[in-house]
């Protein structure tokens, strides 16, 4: 399923995909974030890189000339000495400068930018890209131990494809792999979940090697509850129709009626005793 | 200083960490004795240490690493040490007294992160370029307890972090992880993921022992083939005033 993301095809314009990488300090990776943005930028016509956490000369280090075509770096290594107006300022500069032609933005992680800014500016940032009247893919990094839950949530809802690296790799895979916990956002509405171990080469080639088969799930856009209803799991069809259920509303069930009190009238047969005696008349309260 | 810790993380006075970023944790324990260690690793180096004081006073240190047989009196006097002193500044903020030398003594107020991140950076800017630096800030994490947002410790870190990058210095600082700091567990991730080296000191859990005083970890981090990779060496120690025994877990001469 890796292979296949790096291998999809390109957005179509106004409708650009983001794909966020999720690690943790105990499994720290920019391996896949490189592999993945290096194997897809030769099919695009620009390619955009945005440091936040490392700088030009860590970048150009670790892809050691052996990407031939011209990746333009942007460097925002020194985000903590500016103001949120002034992050804000340099990164529209940078889109700006983006040709209205096919792109890949690649962050080596939004962190920083959420610390500076705040989440739901950079969520806005990002849909406002993806809107963008051409074709453009996104790829991020998120470390999860550094945002908040409700943060990990807003943005699950803008991405389209998730993977996961927070979780430690089981014993009886091979540990100088790691593995990946996918979640993919399919435009039919499926979402596609995956587990993978991956490796990267020093040529950033991509090995996988599939954990668990892979499962679909189908979601309903008009119920987005997903609440259980009885008639879909029972062998046998309980649902009731709208005639029905106005029938049953209808029915004054026996020995009921309603008065003001709510309490319940009875009327006393020939044959009742009734008594009307107070029983508890002899008790001295 | 403490030769056993240095032939395990294989520093010397001729390789010093270089543009690292060192947190010392502790739970059950205090580890703020490896500080002792690193200013007296530098001062007999030759190189040049930045001491920010919160937790403890210079005579704390003096004392402490007079024992090292590093002389910090000395050392300040030749420029070879620069102190901050923001146990002074808190006092002050205390007592609502207000010295009229510097800005930072005149108790805090919230630039004052700020105005010790320009400080540190004069200073290590200040330092000859063929010599390299360690900044030490005693408890970073004290600074929540004074009342500072987490937002600006964690920025501090970050800068501290940057300087590390551009300037051939390094950070080290402490984390008491038994704090009573409520953001204590959001300050550690933040120091986890942006660290290259993690110190990591635990208390035994069955009590004091004379024997072993705990568990130390160091937990060195590095790229190899575009992947991080987590170096770890865990032994048991006992400290002394003068020594830092290390030994493999359950190899103490008490023990065995």
């Amino acid at each position: 399923m890796l292979q296949k993301l790096v291998g999809k095809l390109k957005p179509n314009p106004n409708e650009g995909s983001i794909l966020i990488i999720k690690d943790s300090a105990t499994i720290p990776d920019f391996s896949l974030l490189y592999s993945m943005f290096f194997n897809k930028a030769a099919l695009y016509k620009s390619s955009h890189v945005i440091l936040f956490e490392h700088t030009e000369e860590d970048f150009f280090k670790v892809n050691k000339g052996i990407i031939p075509y011209q990746v333009t770096v942007h460097e925002c290594y020194h985000y903590q000495y500016m103001t949120k107006l002034q992050l804000q300022v340099k990164l529209q500069r940078i889109f700006c400068s983006f040709p209205a032609e096919e792109i890949i933005i690649c962050f080596d992680s939004l962190n920083p930018w959420i610390q500076v800014a705040s989440a739901s500016s950079v969520i806005q940032t990002l849909c406002q890209l993806q809107n963008l009247p051409c074709s453009i893919e996104i790829l991020a990094v998120i470390h999860t131990d550094l945002i908040s839950e409700s943060v990990n949530l807003q943005f699950s809802k803008i991405v389209g494809t998730t993977l996961c690296m927070d979780k430690k790799p089981s014993l009886d895979l091979d540990t100088s792999k790691l593995v990946c916990n996918g979640k993919s956002l399919k435009p039919s509405g499926k979402i596609l979940f995956f587990i993978e171990s991956f490796l990267v080469s020093t040529d950033f080639k991509l090995e996988t090697k599939t954990c668990l088969s892979q499962s679909t799930t189908q979601i309903s856009q008009q119920n987005e509850k997903n609440v259980a209803s009885p008639p879909c799991i029972a062998t046998f069809d309980i649902s009731t129709k709208q005639e029905e259920i106005l029938q049953k509303n209808l029915l004054v069930l026996p020995y009921t009626k309603m008065n003001e009190s709510g309490s319940i009238i009875y009327e006393a047969d020939y044959d009742d005793d009734l008594d009307y005696d107070d029983p508890d008349e002899d008790l001295e309260f | 200083m403490f030769e056993e810790l240095n032939r395990l993380a294989g520093w010397s006075t001729e390789k010093l960490p270089d543009r690292e970023v060192i947190f010392i944790t502790d739970k059950g324990c205090n580890g703020t004795f490896l500080l002792h260690h690193f200013i007296a690793l530098y001062l007999k180096a030759g190189q040049h240490v930045v001491l920010v004081t919160v937790e403890q006073s210079f005579a704390h240190y003096s004392v402490a690493c007079g024992k090292l047989g590093a002389n910090l009196t000395k050392s300040k006097t030749e420029g070879k040490l620069t102190h901050v002193d923001m146990m002074k500044a808190g006092l002050n903020e205390y007592l609502q007294e207000s010295s009229p030398t510097d800005q930072l003594s005149k108790g805090f107020s919230n630039k004052t992160l700020e105005q010790l991140n320009d400080m540190i950076h004069d200073l290590v800017n200040s330092v000859p370029v063929d010599k390299k630096s360690i900044v030490i800030v005693d408890d970073l994490s004290l600074f929540l307890s004074l009342g500072f947002p987490i937002e600006d410790v964690i920025t501090f870190y970050h800068k501290m972090k940057y300087i590390t990058r551009t300037k051939p210095a390094s950070f080290l600082t402490v984390l008491h992880l038994d704090g009573s700091a409520e953001d204590l567990p959001t300050l550690y991730p933040n120091f986890s993921y942006y660290g290259t080296c993690e110190l990591k000191l635990e208390g035994l859990e069955s009590g004091y022992s004379k024997d072993v005083h705990g568990t130390l970890e160091v937990i060195q981090k590095s790229m190899k083939n575009l992947r991080t990779v987590f170096e770890r060496k865990v032994r048991q120690y006992k400290v002394t005033e003068r020594t830092l025994h290390l030994f493999a877990p359950g190899t103490s001469k008490a023990v065995l």
